[in-house]
């Protein structure tokens, strides 16, 4: 009950801030154009229809589909965190009724439900427009939506882990960035996997980035290898898997940190 | 005029010496940056080398070739960060404070002050990576530019300075006019972010506009081409667009000023 107040609270705060959000429909078509002259100037100068498995669309809006997978996930708890710990506000969050870990969760969440309302939908049509994607269909877009919901999981646990470093560096920036960095790179959010070679390929595959961005964004192209109900099914098993664990490790790094906790002024 | 310019310079040189102290409060945060920095300015090359190795590339380039283009791109993206990275951050606390009013009440010009404040030692990585990764690919193409091509190059880049000023002044124009900007720094590095790759992938309208109009080719483009000896008379153009870009913000800058009415407090 806590947890969906804190949602609608959190929610009425960022839809002040739509302007904010809305100027994603400026800024994402230039994503768009700029990938689209690359790799069609890329495709020209190779004479394929396809490379490494994707069509040309298929690479224009695999990196759409990078956009919108961030649209979906993107939170920042790791800031939030460490600022409670550096500036000392952590001890006025321990004293509210609702633990930290749920109260942090409902502001992205709510941070996320108003990107997608403001973000992705515009987007999805505005991109449409430009390119039309024509392997797209009603249940691999369901079928994306919720495998981005449990990236979005996955994301935030990783994340609230960044921001508990807070407590051993105080400063934790260059940390959050050399994850989101490793994310980006190992995970399919720059390009697709399959261009990898195969150690860095095999590398990826012990790590659970490529949950939060290559599949989803096979799922979403609608490629053949996700597309059976048994593929995408051992993808969210497996997603979940990640989140399971990562929830575990944050609840007993949690509990570590905070007994070495100690505030001043207020 | 001359003596405007030493003082900036002065003034600068003392704002640097205060962001090396800042950086240094956190010296691990600041050496992961750094490293992190240096990882991150990697992600540009490695796609290139996989769209080289994997695929055919682009026209116009091969695998040398367009390494020695991001090196001089990371070298220019280290060189704006280290210095002018902070001057929008300034720019922001100043004018939600309503202490951008006592820049006009400096000694220096309100455009000058700011600018000299943008000092930001997190670049070095950047300019570390960029370094080496021009080193690497000028070992690999095996050719040695002569002084004229050299010099071609440390032109384009004096420019891209002057380019990079300008948009930062429009930048603080709208920053100092609305208060509030929002997203619109993201909108402009995204337009930006198209002068990232060789202009031989955009249609030649595009190519004309990022030589002329807005000549994001003279950041890495110009000065790689030149370095290959393949500059045409592009870099005429371009030059007189960097100029005519900062001269027009310039001119907005100090009409916008007249109309400021303050803020924050």
């Amino acid at each position: 009950m806590f947890f969906l107040k804190a949602v609608q609270t959190n929610m009425k705060q960022f839809l002040q801030y739509r302007n904010s959000f809305l100027i994603s429909i400026a800024i994402h078509p230039f994503i768009l154009l700029l990938n689209i002259f690359l790799y069609r100037s890329i495709f020209a100068h190779n004479g394929a229809e396809q490379i490494k498995g994707y069509t040309l669309t298929e690479m224009i809006w695999y990196t759409a589909g990078i956009t919108f997978v961030w649209i979906f996930i993107w939170n920042f708890a790791e800031r939030r965190i460490s600022d409670y710990v550096v500036t000392g506000d952590l001890s006025i969050h321990l004293l509210k009724p609702i633990n930290i870990f749920w109260y942090e969760l409902s502001a992205a969440v709510a941070l996320r439900m108003t990107g997608i309302l403001l973000e992705f939908v515009p987007d999805i049509i505005v991109y449409s427009v430009i390119y039309p994607p024509s392997f797209l269909t009603a249940l691999s877009l369901a079928k994306f939506v919720i495998v981005c919901v449990l990236s979005f999981c996955l994301f935030f646990l990783i994340n609230y882990l960044i921001g508990m470093t807070a407590f051993a560096l105080k400063s934790n920036s260059g940390l959050n960035e050399f994850v989101y960095i490793s994310m980006n790179l190992l995970g399919g959010g720059l390009l697709p996997l399959d261009f990898y070679p195969a150690w860095l390929q095999r590398i990826c595959d012990f790590l659970p980035f490529k949950y939060i961005f290559y599949y989803p964004i096979q799922i979403f192209l609608n490629k053949e290898s996700v597309n059976s109900w048994n593929e995408w099914g051992s993808i969210v098993l497996t997603q979940l898997a990640w989140i399971a664990g990562g929830y575990l490790l944050c609840h007993v790094l949690w509990k570590l940190a905070i007994r070495k906790f100690c505030a001043v002024g207020g | 005029m001359a003596t405007t310019l030493t003082g900036l310079l002065r003034l600068y040189y003392w704002n640097m010496k205060l962001s090396v102290s800042r950086s240094m409060a956190y010296r691990l945060d600041f050496i992961i940056g750094v490293l992190t920095s240096i990882l991150f300015s990697g992600t540009a090359p490695f796609l290139q080398y996989i769209f080289f190795t994997q695929t055919r590339g682009y026209p116009g380039w091969n695998l040398n070739q367009i390494m020695l283009f991001q090196g001089i791109l990371l070298l220019w993206l280290g060189l704006r960060e280290t210095l002018f990275g902070n001057v929008m951050d300034v720019a922001h606390q100043l004018v939600r404070k309503g202490d951008f009013d006592r820049l006009l009440v400096k000694p220096y010009p309100p455009l000058g002050t700011l600018l000299t404040s943008g000092f930001n030692l997190k670049g070095i990585g950047s300019l570390i990576s960029g370094g080496a990764l021009t080193i690497y690919a000028f070992s690999r193409l095996d050719v040695m530019p002569s002084p004229l091509q050299v010099l071609l190059a440390l032109v384009s880049i004096v420019c891209s300075i002057i380019l990079y000023m300008g948009v930062t002044t429009l930048l603080c124009t709208m920053v100092i006019m609305l208060v509030q900007v929002g997203r619109l720094e993201e909108l402009v590095d995204r337009i930006l972010g198209f002068g990232d790759y060789p202009i031989n992938i955009y249609p030649r309208f595009l190519q004309q506009l990022f030589l002329t109009v807005f000549p994001f080719a003279i950041w890495a483009y110009v000065p790689s081409q030149a370095l290959l000896d393949r500059l045409g008379s592009d870099i005429v153009m371009a030059v007189i667009g960097c100029f005519t870009v900062f001269a027009i913000s310039v001119w907005i800058w100090n009409r916008s000023l007249n109309r400021y009415t303050s803020a924050g407090g």
